[in-house]
Order: C-alpha cells, then sequence, then structure tokens
C-alpha cells in the first residue's frame, strides 16, 4: 500500500476519498483488535479444570465474564468436582458445628466472631494470644453485616458462648442487603447466599434467599433453569447489587475485549451504587436504607444476644481510604444504647498505612492488641 | 465533569449534536449554559467566582481599552453578577437529588443559608457602589482610568486567587514558624476548598486585561461572548492557558466545522484518553506506593518510581490538553498545543519551551519580560529567570515542595544559561552529544519530579540521599497494571515520530495500516484502563 504523504494529507483529499480512506484505517483497527481478541483468548484462556488456579494474566483477562458464567464454571456435579470456593460461607449450621460451641476444658472464656476476612483475623489473634479464651470464629469472604447478622441469629442458643462479636467493615457496608457473594464481589464471585432485611416500622422483615445451601445452588444452576430463574428474579427485586449486565451470561462472555468493557462498566456502576451510601467527603449517608437496616441490625443482635446471657460486642473496622466514617455513623447509637464495642481506628487510624498490610488487613500486632481488648471488653461486661 | 467519565461522553454528544444544529450566535449561548453545567458538575458555588472574574475584566477591558463602559454593557454585566450570585450561591443546590427515580427538593433549604443571602447582598452593594463610583471615574484623566482599571482587574483576579488557594499555606506556614520560634500559635481555619482550574482560568482572564492595557487587544463589547472566552469548557480547568487573543476572535464569529478538524479532533480525545487512561491511571499504584511508603527504599525504588511518575504526570496532564484540543476541534476551535516531547528535550530551556507550552508562554510573556527578561545585565537576568521560575513553581500548588520545585527549575535555566555562555556550545552538536544531551537533561528533569512530588521535606532528603548513596536493593513496589506496561511501548513510538514529525498532523500521514494498529493498540491499552479504577486528573488541582 502506498503511504500517504505530506502532500497527499487525508485532510485535502476528496470527499469520497476522505471517507475511504477513514474506513481503511479503521479497517485496519478492526482486524488488529479481532487478532488482538483471539490472541488473547488463546493464550490467556481460563484453565478449564477447577482445581488448577490460573495465572494472574489469565485471571485478569477473565474477570469481565459474567457472574454466571463464573459460577458454571466454578460448580461440578459434586463437591469434590467444584472449585474449592464453592463451599465459602454458606449460612449453614453443619458447616458452624465445626467450630467448638463450649469453653474448651483449662479455658474460661468463649467467644463467638460473625464477619468477614477482619473477623476471621480477630478470631486467630484471640486463639493465638488469649489462652484462657475459646474462639468460635464464623465467617465469609467479604461477609456484608446482614450475612453477618443472619449467621449470628441462625447460630443463637447452638453454643455456649461468653461474647459475640459482629463485625462491620466500612468498606462493604454499602453492599448490606445484597443477597448473594456474588454480587457483593463482580471480579471473584462468592456463592453462598444470605437474607435480605426490610424494615417495617420498627422491626426487621427477613427474605430468606430461594436457594441456601451450596447443594440447591448445584442443583439449580446444573439442572433446573426455573430455580435458577425464581433465584435472579429475587436477586433482581431485592439485591442492590444485581445488574443483569454484569450477572447473566451472554455472548459477551466470548469475547476478551468485550469482558474488559463489561468489567469497566461493573467498576462504574458498582462506585456508582456505593457512592449513594458512601461518599468520600462526607461519609456515609445516614437516610439509606443500608445505614437504617444496619442500625436496626445492630440493635437486634445486641437485643437477641443479651437475651441469652451473651456480652455482645459490635467490632468497627475502618478500612484505609475511609477514614473514621464508620466511627461517626454507628458510634453515637452504640453509646446510646449501651452496646460494647472496638473500634479498630483506635488501634490503626486510617491515616497511618504502617499499621496496614498491602491488601489492606491490619498488621498482625494490631489483631492481637484488637484481640485482647475484644477480649477485655467481654469479660468486663459479663461482671457486671 | 471529568473527561475519562461515562457522563462527560454524553455531555459531548449532546453539546457537538446541538452545535451542529446552532447558527453561531445560539452556538456560543450554548456553549457558555454547556460550560457552566460542565463546571457546576464539580461545585455550583464556585462558579460565582468565575463570573465575578468576568464581571470584572469585562468591566475593566472596556473601561482601559475604550475609555468608558455604555449602559447597555453596564447593566447586562450588574444584572449578570447578581443573578449569578442568587443562583449560584443563595440557592442551595445540593438539597436538590435524584431519588427513586425521581427529583427531590428540600424546599425548606433550598432558598438559603445566611452564608448564601450574605453574598447576594455584599454583591447587590457592590455593584451599586461600582456603578455610582462609574460616574467619577470618568472624570478622571485617560492615564489614570486605564491604570485604574488594569489595577482593579489584577487585584480581584489576585486576591481571588490568593484567598482560595493560598491563604491555608500561608496561614499552614505562618504557624509552622511561630512554633519554631517556640510559640504555639492557632490561627483561624476557614476550611476553604480550593476551586479546580482557578489557576488556568484567572491566569486567562488576567491576560485579557493585560493584552488591552498593552494596546495588542481590542476590548469586546459582547458580554455573553466574552463569558464563554472565561468560561469555554474543553480547557476551563486544566489548560491550555489560551490567550485573548487568540481564542477570543474564534468566538467572535462563525466557525467552519471540517472533515479534517473533526478527524483530529477525534485522533487527539483517543490520544489522549489513551495517555490518561492506559498510562497516567496505570502507573499510579506504583507511584503511590514508593511515594507514600514510611518503610527501607532503596535507589531501584526511588530511580525507578520517580522515573515512573514522569511518564505519570506526562500522561496525565498532556493526556488532559490532547482531549481539550480534541474536543475543540471537534467545534471548530483550535487550541495551542501544550506539549511537544517534551522528554526528548536536551537542555532545561529546551524543556520549557516543549512542557506546558501555554503557562511557560504565559510567564514569559507576562512575568520574565516585563521584568527586564535578559535586556538588562546578566545578574539580574539570572534574578528574573529565578523569580519566574519560583513563581511558576507555586503556581502549581500551594505547599513549600512546589517552590522548591520552581527554585531548581529556575537554577536549571541559570545553570544553563551560564554553562551555554560559558563554553559556547556548537549550534548542531554531533549525534552522540545530542544524545547525551537528552540523557543528562532528562535525568534533571526527573530530579526536579522528585521534588515536585515528595509529600515531606524529610521525604526529600531521604530520597536525595538515597540517590546520592546508591542505597542497595531490589525494587519494592508493585509494578505497573497491564495497560500502562501495553500503553508505555506505544507512547514511546508515538513520541518518537512526534520529534522527528514536521507538524503535528504527523500520525496522519502514516501507513493506513499502522495507522490502524496504533489505534487498535490504543483502544486495547483504554480498555485495560477502563477495568480498572480511575483517578481524577492531577492537574486539577493546580
Amino acid at each position: 500500500m502506498k503511504p500517504l504523504t505530506s502532500s497527499t494529507s487525508p485532510f485535502r483529499l476528496r470527499r469520497s476519498s476522505r471517507w475511504a480512506n477513514v474506513a481503511q484505517i479503521w479497517g485496519w483497527a478492526v482486524l488488529a483488535l479481532v487478532g488482538i481478541d483471539v490472541g488473547i483468548n488463546s493464550l490467556f484462556a481460563y484453565p478449564r479444570d477447577v482445581k488448577t488456579p490460573p495465572s494472574n494474566l489469565e485471571l485478569y483477562f477473565d474477570y469481565g465474564r459474567s457472574t454466571e458464567a463464573k459460577l458454571q464454571r466454578m460448580f461440578g456435579p459434586t463437591p469434590e468436582t467444584s472449585a474449592p470456593i464453592t463451599g465459602a460461607g454458606w449460612l449453614d449450621q453443619t458447616q458452624f458445628d465445626r467450630e467448638p460451641n463450649q469453653v474448651e476444658s483449662g479455658k474460661e472464656l468463649m467467644v463467638a466472631t460473625y464477619g468477614m476476612s477482619f473477623s476471621q483475623l480477630l478470631g486467630f489473634a484471640i486463639a493465638r494470644t488469649q489462652d484462657q479464651v475459646t474462639v468460635r470464629n464464623i465467617r465469609a469472604p467479604l461477609a456484608p453485616p446482614n450475612w453477618s447478622y443472619a449467621a449470628f441469629t441462625m447460630d443463637l442458643g447452638n453454643h455456649q458462648a461468653d461474647g459475640a462479636v459482629l463485625t462491620i467493615m466500612s468498606q462493604n457496608l454499602p453492599m448490606l442487603n445484597t443477597m448473594t457473594g456474588s454480587t457483593v464481589a463482580f471480579d471473584t464471585p462468592y456463592p453462598y447466599t444470605h437474607p435480605h432485611y426490610e424494615l417495617a416500622g420498627e422491626d426487621l422483615d427477613t427474605i430468606a434467599p430461594s436457594l441456601i445451601t451450596e447443594t440447591d445452588v448445584r442443583q439449580a444452576l446444573l439442572d433446573s433453569p426455573e430455580q435458577w430463574q425464581t433465584f435472579r428474579q429475587q436477586l433482581e427485586r431485592h439485591d442492590p447489587f444485581y445488574d443483569p449486565l454484569l450477572f447473566r451470561e451472554s455472548w459477551l462472555d466470548r469475547s476478551a475485549l468485550l469482558r474488559l468493557v463489561r468489567r469497566g462498566y461493573a467498576q462504574v456502576s458498582n462506585q456508582g451504587r456505593r457512592n449513594r451510601v458512601y461518599q468520600a467527603k462526607t461519609g456515609f449517608n445516614p437516610e439509606s436504607s443500608q445505614v437504617k437496616i444496619l442500625e436496626a441490625l445492630v440493635r437486634d443482635f445486641a437485643q437477641a444476644a443479651r437475651s441469652q446471657d451473651i456480652v455482645p460486642v459490635i467490632y468497627l473496622v475502618n478500612n484505609i481510604g475511609y477514614q473514621d466514617h464508620l466511627d461517626q455513623l454507628l458510634i453515637p447509637l452504640l453509646e446510646a444504647e449501651g452496646i460494647p464495642y472496638v473500634s479498630s481506628s483506635d488501634f490503626a487510624p486510617t491515616d497511618d498505612p504502617r499499621l496496614f498490610l498491602g491488601d489492606g488487613h491490619f498488621l498482625e500486632e494490631i489483631d492481637e492488641a484488637i484481640a485482647a481488648e475484644v477480649v477485655n471488653v467481654v469479660r468486663q461486661n459479663r461482671q457486671q | 465533569m471529568l473527561f475519562n467519565t461515562v457522563e462527560f461522553f454524553i455531555f459531548l454528544v449532546l453539546v457537538y449534536g446541538l452545535y451542529r444544529v446552532l447558527d453561531w450566535r445560539s452556538q456560543n449561548r450554548m456553549l457558555l449554559v454547556a460550560s457552566y453545567l460542565f463546571y457546576g458538575w464539580w461545585d455550583i458555588r464556585f462558579l460565582f467566582l468565575i463570573v465575578i472574574s468576568t464581571v470584572v475584566d469585562f468591566c475593566t477591558g472596556l473601561l482601559i481599552g475604550h475609555g468608558r463602559i455604555d449602559l447597555q454593557a453596564r447593566r447586562l454585566a450588574s444584572a449578570y453578577g447578581i443573578l449569578a450570585a442568587f443562583i449560584f450561591t443563595t440557592l442551595q443546590w445540593r438539597v436538590v437529588t435524584w431519588q427513586n427515580g425521581s427529583l427531590q427538593v428540600d424546599w425548606s433549604t433550598f432558598f438559603g443559608e445566611p452564608l448564601g443571602w450574605s453574598v447576594l447582598g455584599g454583591t447587590i452593594a457592590l455593584t451599586l457602589l461600582a456603578n455610582f463610583g462609574y460616574r467619577f471615574v470618568l472624570k478622571m484623566p485617560e492615564a489614570r482610568r486605564r491604570t485604574l482599571g488594569l489595577t482593579l482587574s489584577m487585584v480581584t483576579n489576585l486576591v481571588i486567587l490568593g484567598f482560595f488557594k493560598y491563604f491555608n499555606f500561608f496561614i499552614d506556614s505562618a504557624e509552622g514558624l511561630f512554633q519554631t520560634l517556640g510559640a504555639n500559635v492557632e490561627f483561624l481555619d476557614l476550611g476553604i476548598i480550593l476551586p479546580v482550574g482557578i489557576s488556568f482560568y484567572t491566569f486567562q482572564t488576567m491576560s485579557y486585561t493585560i493584552d488591552i492595557y498593552r494596546g495588542k487587544l481590542e476590548p469586546t463589547p459582547r458580554f455573553l461572548d466574552f463569558a464563554l472566552f472565561v468560561t469555554y469548557f474543553p480547557q476551563l480547568v486544566a489548560g491550555p492557558i489560551e490567550r485573548a487573543n487568540h481564542l477570543l476572535p474564534k468566538l467572535l464569529g462563525p466557525r467552519r466545522l471540517s472533515f479534517g478538524g473533526t478527524a483530529h479532533g477525534l485522533h487527539l480525545i483517543l490520544v489522549g484518553l489513551f495517555k490518561k487512561v492506559a498510562i497516567a491511571d496505570g502507573v499510579a499504584v506504583t507511584v503511590n506506593q514508593v511515594y507514600g511508603s514510611s518503610g527501607q527504599i532503596t535507589f531501584t525504588d526511588v530511580a525507578v518510581g520517580t522515573l515512573i511518575f514522569a511518564l505519570q504526570i506526562y500522561g496525565d496532564f498532556s493526556g488532559y490538553s490532547d482531549i481539550a484540543r480534541g474536543v475543540s476541534s471537534l467545534l471548530g476551535i483550535r487550541l495551542m498545543n501544550n506539549f511537544n516531547v517534551p522528554y526528548l528535550s536536551q537542555s532545561p530551556q529546551e524543556f520549557w519551551r516543549r512542557w506546558h507550552i501555554s503557562l511557560s508562554t504565559w510567564l514569559r510573556d507576562y512575568l520574565y519580560i516585563p521584568l527586564g527578561g535578559s535586556r538588562l545585565s546578566p545578574v539580574r537576568t539570572y534574578v528574573n529567570l529565578m523569580t519566574t521560575m519560583v513563581l511558576g513553581g507555586l503556581w502549581h500548588g500551594a505547599a513549600w515542595n512546589f517552590v522548591l520545585w520552581g527554585f531548581y527549575q529556575g537554577v536549571l535555566l541559570c545553570g544553563h544559561r551560564f554553562w551555554s555562555r560559558l563554553v559556547n556550545p556548537p549550534r548542531r552538536p554531533p549525534r552522540w552529544r545530542q544524545v547525551l544531551n537528552t540523557v543528562v537533561c532528562m535525568v534533571a528533569v526527573l530530579y526536579g519530579w522528585l521534588l515536585f512530588r515528595a509529600e515531606s521535606w524529610d521525604q526529600v532528603v531521604g530520597f536525595t540521599g538515597t540517590l546520592l548513596t546508591f542505597s542497595g536493593g531490589s525494587f519494592g513496589a508493585d509494578i505497573p497494571r497491564l495497560s500502562a506496561l501495553v500503553g508505555i511501548p506505544v507512547l514511546l513510538v508515538l513520541d518518537w515520530f512526534a520529534y522527528h514529525g514536521s507538524d503535528e498532523y504527523y500520525y496522519h500521514r502514516l501507513p493506513r495500516p499502522l495507522q490502524g494498529a496504533g489505534y487498535a493498540l490504543m483502544l486495547f491499552a483504554i480498555l485495560l484502563g477502563m477495568s480498572n479504577e480511575t483517578a481524577d486528573f492531577i492537574y486539577f488541582a493546580f
């Protein structure tokens, strides 16, 4: 092809030639994009075997795949043929009962923790540093507060803990009232499900997910399109982070470049949903339904725990980048209601990045200091 | 509104669609409203500051140039200022929200708070005072009237800029000074927010009155067109800082929308998005890790982190300028080129002819030359250079590291000038010497970026010590994101072509398959970048 020279600038061509010129250039561009797309799909195809971990690039180019397609790939006909993550976070009493349910011999106190990874790390830190304490560590990856509350209420009466710790984290408070870990995290969805709560006056109405266990989800996904359809419709009605463009499997999944577009859309749309609840400048929106429901959950949690002679403790995790907005939101309520709490910002202020690991969690010694304080709070309130 | 958002894309499509069907006068009115919307999207209250600059500079421009302001212009400017005070500061737009598919207004607070009514009252009082005082101004001799007009314009603009941009800085610095002297003093904290782009539009509008005073420009009697010149949205918040004699004439007459202008505009928008989304945002995490680190830092960390920051700030700022120029080109209005492959400069002087050209030429024409430039003694020339660069540094931000960076750039320019006088280098050095000059200049510029990006004086000292002692160790931060790893080679190739091209249209003369492949790679890198979190433009803070 003869290159254009400065004397044949595209801007000086005749009208018909100009469009032909543009068409040719963009024809080449589209051809190159198709080549890139095919190349990525061949070179960085996600492993078919669910037990084989993907490389970083395979994972990266797969982030934008629809949630349904990711779930279908995760689930095999049996737990053994499914990805390990499919077993995590289910509100399943048999899973909870793998944890200690009474004070172990030689120890004097038991604490049950409910929440996400911060809660799990707190449980580990208590177990590691507090010799006299038995820990019942109930957790799910990225668990929003409604998961933690549901786990606590389900677990009530099945253990003899002296204190129950409900962990609330600023980062995923906007995700309160999602119904599954699949909508909480788009890049790497977690299939567990949990109830949605609505305020009816001052009381909470519970809407249970139509699929409750791992087996339910496996069966619906692999064998029962009607059940899956019902679940999807339920998400559409009640889950604030459900978005059909992100959730439903479609032809977009086949193209690597369109998957990138979908991931970009996910970033923007989920950020918009988070912004309705939280703004970096002003903090949490007290008028949002998430905040109002959270306040009701916290009150109910304290009341239910006290009715069983358990010390309720709220563990407030102020994530880096969220200042102490969670403290500002909840501490006035907790103090007014006399609910014991421990705030991470007393140990790791969010403006001091030295106290945080690269993945956003606290340094081990911070977790240990918080663990000591939590146990102290349970002990003190136990004595009263 | 950020250029790299869906909101801006929708906004641009609507503006462009309307622009195509309107006559040029209606185009100007529509662009004015669109520009206010563009800026008000961030914070509507600060539009009032822009209106103050607009009204004051319009009136003072006429006063300087024509010696009088006719009644109609006075009425229009007065009404405009009062209306703006009411709409932008008295009405509380933050209580208007979109909830559950409908517009919600909290009427109990919408009609204002005491501060908003005070601003409105103050505006009315000042407007009446100005109109009353006008009759006395008319009786002044022409020279005094011109001086008064210029002084009013300068004082108004610099007081607004100084208050909103530098008040906190001087208060904090004064507190620091007192604390060093052993006195624990706490001054007033007004919680001032920095209005985006204030330095850009202030300099642009100041150039208007200065040029009229110098007799280089005729004042315009058309208020709304002048208001558009001040707020023209493509370059409002981060430049290029346009001169009135370049931009204003294009706004005062019909524009021609050409195929070439549209094609080049779209090309510039794509290149700008590529630089911002793929490169600048793609390396931001790495830079933040290096400069946010409080642990052990190695030579490699500082050197690589700073090199990557050089790419980030270039991608961010030149990307913004490219998009601004591209958008304006779609509207048939050509804006000046703001960057011309700066990192291939062979001397500090050349760097400042290629980096942020609209600011460096502004400083040259309105500060360096009026100070005497190089027309006076050599010592005075060095003093002028240092003064210009230190103030240029301060223009970038209200912090001591920007002052230090300006001082450093001044030292580089003076040093280069001194050296050039001493050794009198050949006009066209051999190729190896050109490469060496480029490398030396790049290293000097990079150290300047360290000063620019540093978060504290301790960090400047610590990082400089690490560089001087070659403290060993590997690179501790994360590598940049995939979008940047794909994009950086593409950017280098683009800049190489640009450096060797005869003009900015070099890309359109490449073979078509190469152009197509370039666009495909840029789009691919943008898609990679889009799938990460977006970030604000760095220069919005200046």
